[in-house]
């Protein structure tokens, strides 16, 4: 499918940060020294103001993707054109390299949750998903990407494994993944999720981007609060993935008792180091004779 | 993860959509049987994780949509308002930055009912000058004065043009000193003051260069941009006005501050 934004997300992203308005003004006076930044679609598609602003000052310095969460893409409630129209906007305005969202159900007849609520991993909700999926990029044009989500719960009569889902999901939609590897382990903790089998089992040719993000520990279960720094084991299946496939973008997402830039800016610094140190070990060792 | 371990593969995509989102918002329990549960992490204590997550992140919402409200009421009270406004009122908006343009009609509401929201009967007011604050912050910059437009309308349309308004434009009055209270509290400083105003108080509420301000203005300036809004023509305005309001002087105070566009 063509794309009439600036380019898919490719290796010439490296690693970028979550835009958060607390840091705009920072970020524009410093323009510091980072690859990308990935807009939250749904605080910059109002038609004006600041917020708005804010993205295409932004988009003036960096290559940025946008991020939504108002497609809902797997609910049973119409498909919203008129959302979907202000995200196209946005998209163009800012030459948007990647636009993705969330492989759940936000919706509910006409009212929002305005959370990412779970799929069941049926072959009646891969159909359904694929369908709404392929309509949503011929409205705007482009591929899109979708993110495996963090989740509580599954349901009994899912009857096709999670990794498998996405796979499909993306093969006969024929779009994008965004993997959040902070997700994964989430899922690991609450449901049990296998974590190396998802990970040596995701169409790597259709990674377009990674997530990673901190979460909060509840005791019974850990919540994907996007509050803390990446945890260690997170890191761990970073690194991991990365043996597989390396030349794929990195976001740092930080949402809640969002700290300094700084502390945004060291864990994706992190994120780069752990990548350079992978493309080092690949590099061929010549013997000196 | 073993599959399959389908025990109830009949229920639909849509039937199960509709059993989530009962039991989020109303504590029902028929999805409970449909969700597997391993550990001691029960499928009452799943899916409370999920009702307490859209209900934060509305009360967020709201939180952060009616600052000083919050800081009247204090945290844990202006929680509770906003929880059984939740309870009462989904979003309706993709936008969470929509949510809560009733949540002042919601206090109106409980102030007949609760009594120690009696004595704050001005935050109503309040609670309408920052939903239009929130509004004015998301609109769209304002544009300066159109003559050519405006001369145009004149041309064409005479005493029958209808003036245009910036979008992010709204007015109200009280009777309570809602701006001094607002500013006071914006700024932190707490003085003692008489909350209740000598005259009614006329307030705009705008977006000026990205940023939404609020202004007292006179009875003239709030009359013309209530009936401008009201669709109303320069002739039917200027009978209004006739003895009461200075027109010309409202109409300079409006177009020199962007209020009218054209």
């Amino acid at each position: 499918m063509r794309s009439f934004y600036a380019s898919v997300a490719s290796n010439t992203l490296g690693v970028g940060v979550g835009l958060r308005s607390p840091h705009v003004a920072r970020i524009l006076k410093d323009l510091p020294s980072l690859d990308w930044f990935e807009l939250l679609a749904d605080n910059h598609i109002v038609a004006g103001g600041w917020a708005r602003q804010q993205a295409i000052e932004i988009a003036q310095h960096y290559p940025v993707t946008m991020h939504c969460v108002g497609m809902s893409i797997g609910s049973c409630d119409p498909i919203n054109f008129d959302y979907l129209k202000k995200v196209k906007q946005l998209a163009v305005e800012v030459q948007t390299r990647l636009l993705s969202d969330h492989l759940c159900w936000t919706t509910w007849n006409s009212q929002n949750s305005h959370d990412l609520l779970p799929l069941p991993f049926t072959e009646e909700a891969l159909a359904h998903v694929v369908d709404r999926i392929v309509r949503i990029q011929d409205y705007l044009g482009s591929r899109i990407a979708i993110e495996n989500v963090s989740s509580y719960l599954t349901y009994k009569h899912s009857t096709i494994e999670e990794v498998e889902f996405v796979n499909s999901v993306a093969q006969q939609a024929d779009c994008l993944i965004l993997f959040d590897i902070n997700n994964l382990y989430v899922n690991h903790v609450n449901n049990g999720q296998q974590t190396y089998r998802y990970l040596n089992n995701i169409d790597i040719t259709r990674v377009a981007e990674l997530h990673l993000a901190g979460f909060e520990n509840k005791e019974q279960y850990v919540l994907d609060a996007h509050n803390d720094t990446v945890h260690d084991n997170v890191w761990a299946l970073y690194e991991y993935f990365l043996r597989r496939k390396i030349d794929v973008p990195t976001l740092i997402e930080w949402d809640h008792n969002i700290p300094e830039f700084e502390v945004l800016y060291a864990e994706a610094m992190k994120a780069c180091q752990i990548k350079q140190q992978l493309l080092r070990e690949r590099e061929p060792v010549y013997a000196v004779s | 993860m073993q599959f399959p371990e389908s025990n109830n593969a009949s229920i639909s995509l849509r039937e199960l959509q509709k059993q989530f989102w009962s039991s989020c918002r109303k504590r029902e329990n028929g999805i409970y049987s449909m969700i597997r549960s391993k550990s001691d992490f029960s499928p009452e204590q799943r899916m409370d994780v999920y009702r307490t997550t859209a209900r934060s992140a509305h009360v967020s919402a709201l939180m952060d949509s009616f600052p000083v409200c919050r800081a009247i009421l204090g945290d844990d009270y202006f929680k509770l308002l906003a929880k059984s406004y939740f309870m009462q009122t989904p979003s309706l908006s993709v936008d969470m930055n929509l949510y809560g343009e009733s949540f002042p009609g919601h206090i109106a509401m409980l102030i007949g009912q609760r009594k120690e929201l009696k004595e704050l009967v001005y935050i109503v007011d309040l609670a309408r000058l920052e939903w239009e604050y929130q509004k004015a912050y998301f609109a769209p910059n304002a544009a300066v004065f159109d003559v050519d437009r405006f001369q145009d309308k004149c041309r064409r349309l005479g005493d029958r043009a209808v003036l245009t308004l910036q979008s992010g434009i709204s007015c109200m009055s009280s009777c309570f000193r809602v701006f001094e209270i607002w500013e006071m509290h914006r700024q932190d400083k707490l003085e003692q003051q008489s909350i209740v105003s000598n005259s009614r108080q006329y307030i705009c509420i705008y977006n000026k260069d990205y940023q939404p301000l609020v202004e007292k203005v006179n009875a003239g300036v709030y009359e013309l941009l209530i009936q401008i809004q009201q669709n109303k023509s320069l002739a039917e305005i200027a009978n209004i006005f006739q003895g009461r309001h200075d027109l010309n002087a409202a109409l300079t105070t409006a177009i020199n501050n962007r209020w009218i566009t054209s």
